[in-house]
């Protein structure tokens, strides 16, 4: 019976002296691990592990893909629900049709009267103050008011007439100064004239 | 049988077999709900995404317009008793015969002849008007107080009085009235003063009601 592996045993022994013939030829150990081939495909637990992570993955994909759907789902009812808030703060709106309308014309018309408002209005004060002081025999042939001055040509039969008005027109403490610009006596009418400026606070 | 065994999934109890099989259902996994199925639902999910912003945005803005309203409604609710005041110290139009017809009583209960009425449009807010009077100038002030009070926003320029020999004073008013053309615009266009506030105690002492 062991006569039958001679042969081979022959052949072990004629191996080494051929140079030429290839390693795999020569491998003739009798230690197996060394004719072991590396193919994971032939290894059973890589082959379960793979299948195992295929058949999680075949799962897994219709899992996201539906949860995108249910997302997609939720988000198709907010925007629903959001167009339907839209269409109902739309028609709320024009509950107020004229309102912001008349609003803005309200604020320019107040910015107007504001600015008009912040000018300072002397005018009749300035005119009742002037008329008032005018002394017996003393009349105004000229008058002219703007801003806070008032330019004045007074007739007036003597030049004690005119300090009478300067001295009650500055009793007002409104008046803050009285320049006297020109006097002239008119000698036709033996009358004074007499050119002022008055200017008030 | 052959079919039936298939259709038994036999062949799946041979791993190797089993892992080609799953291969293959992997594959047609990802083509259809990887590709055909989560590719075009991340697109619709993005879309919407942005829609759901842009409309939420929108809604944030109408729901600012709808409590700008409100707030706007309330201010004119207080000013209701005065918004035909304002309207009239500045209407829409320079309305001159308006004034002219206010002024022109004036001047008679003062017993003042109006001379000349000259107006002039300086620009498209204000008409410069220029009054001249024959009168007594010992009215002039109360005059020109009635000019400064009457139901027109005036300004009151200038003031001139010359003695006029032959009858009497010769008083010259430069007064600026105001109008102010706002065509009505798109009832709900908020551009411009959305969030302008009207001072309401302002305007109510300013413009009091007739009956106050």
């Amino acid at each position: 019976m062991l006569e039958k592996l001679l042969p081979i045993q022959k052949n072990l022994n004629e191996q080494p002296q051929n140079p030429d013939s290839s390693p795999e030829e020569s491998n003739t150990s009798p230690n197996l691990l060394e004719s072991f081939k590396d193919d994971f495909f032939e290894s059973y637990s890589f082959v379960n592990k793979a299948t195992l992570i295929l058949k999680l993955f075949i799962l897994i994909l219709p899992g996201v893909f539906f949860f995108m759907l249910a997302l997609n789902d939720a988000l198709d009812r907010k925007i629903m629900a959001l167009e339907d808030d839209k269409n109902v703060l739309t028609d709320e709106l024009f509950v107020y049709p004229d309102v912001q309308a008349i609003h803005t014309s309200v604020v320019l018309r107040e910015q107007i009267l504001k600015q008009v408002n912040e000018k300072e209005h002397y005018a009749p004060a300035m005119l009742d103050s002037i008329i008032k002081s005018l002394p017996e025999g003393v009349s105004i042939k000229n008058e002219m008011v703007q801003g806070k001055t008032a330019s004045l040509i007074l007739l007036s039969p003597g030049p004690l007439n005119v300090a009478s008005f300067i001295t009650n027109v500055l009793k007002d403490d409104f008046a803050q100064e009285v320049s006297i610009l020109s006097a002239n006596l008119v000698m036709t009418q033996n009358i004074y004239e007499i050119e002022l400026v008055v200017r008030y606070r | 049988m052959q079919v039936l065994d298939f259709l038994k999934l036999k062949y799946l109890s041979e791993p190797r077999k089993a892992l080609r099989f799953y291969l293959v259902l992997a594959f047609i996994d990802l083509l259809v709900f990887g590709f055909f199925g989560m590719h075009l639902a991340m697109a619709a999910y993005t879309e919407k995404k942005s829609e759901i912003s842009l409309l939420e945005s929108e809604v944030n803005e109408l729901e600012k317009k709808k409590f700008s309203l409100i707030d706007m409604d309330a201010e004119l609710s207080r000013l209701s008793p005065i918004l035909d005041r304002i309207n009239i110290a500045i209407p829409q139009t320079p309305l001159v015969q308006e004034y002219l017809r206010e002024t022109s009583s004036i001047f008679s209960s003062y017993n003042i002849l109006l001379y000349d009425f000259i107006v002039d449009y300086p620009d498209k807010e204000s008409v410069t008007v220029r009054i001249r009077l024959l009168g007594d100038v010992e009215k002039l002030p109360e005059v020109v107080f009635a000019l400064e009070n009457t139901s027109r926003l005036s300004d009151i320029l200038e003031v001139k009085a010359e003695d006029n020999k032959d009858i009497s004073y010769l008083m010259d008013i430069s007064v600026k009235i105001y109008y102010l053309d706002d065509l009505i615009r798109d009832p709900l266009d908020f551009e411009g003063s959305t969030n302008a506030k009207i001072d309401t105690e302002f305007l109510l002492k300013e413009l009091k009601p007739a009956h106050e």
